[in-house]
């Protein structure tokens, strides 16, 4: 699913115009990138959270070659998926123990 | 520091874009519903400006129980993972 899917099935859902639910797509988007951005945490509950790491400069190698560089200071996002998201993917399988006979 | 929750997002839906705050948040919480079903039926959403959540299928493995210590088979299972994009990643080291 890319955007313009998410924004069709929204629309269709809350019932208003593609264009409205674009708007509001975009907005959720920015907001939630605007917040990563500040350095503040998102976390949607069912759904799961957002979560910023800083991580110092250090000196790497490039795996290749094998040759040093400088990894500068960035930061990263992680996601954590939130507990009822993670039940439901899992439960699709038709559960986990018989899954796993072969 | 702060946390944003579907609170915030439903305040920013209702600020930016002059819906009802009650409507706002039923919006939002749809948002999340179409996301989640897309991802139970395992097809990943792609989000460009923001990144790429999929799901992964995770193999069986060995592992222990931390407090007894006892050796058990931890089952294949399945994780949703997130991969940001260029662009979230560029926001946040600007």
């Amino acid at each position: 699913m890319n955007k313009s899917e998410l924004i069709e099935a929204l629309a269709e859902k809350i019932n208003m115009p593609i264009r409205e639910a674009g708007s509001i797509t975009n907005t959720l988007i920015d907001t939630m990138t605007e917040a990563l951005a500040s350095g503040d945490s998102i976390e949607i509950r069912g759904f799961g959270s957002f979560v910023v790491k800083e991580y110092d400069s250090y000196t790497g190698r490039n795996p290749k070659t094998g040759q040093k560089i400088k990894v500068s200071p960035k930061k990263l996002p992680f996601f954590k998926v939130g507990k009822e998201l993670r039940e439901r993917v899992n439960s699709h399988q038709g559960g986990k123990k018989s899954a796993r006979k072969k | 520091m702060s946390n944003v929750t579907r609170k915030e997002l439903a305040v920013a839906v209702h600020e930016q874009l002059g819906i009802s705050q009650r409507n706002s948040s039923d919006i939002v919480d749809t948002v999340f519903s179409v996301l989640k079903d897309s991802l139970v039926d395992g097809e990943s959403v792609k989000l460009v400006q923001f990144g790429t959540l999929t799901v992964r299928d995770k193999s069986p493995r060995k592992g222990r129980n931390p407090r007894t210590g006892e050796a058990m088979t931890i089952t294949k299972r399945k994780m949703v993972s997130f991969r940001p994009s260029k662009q979230l990643r560029e926001q946040l080291n600007k």
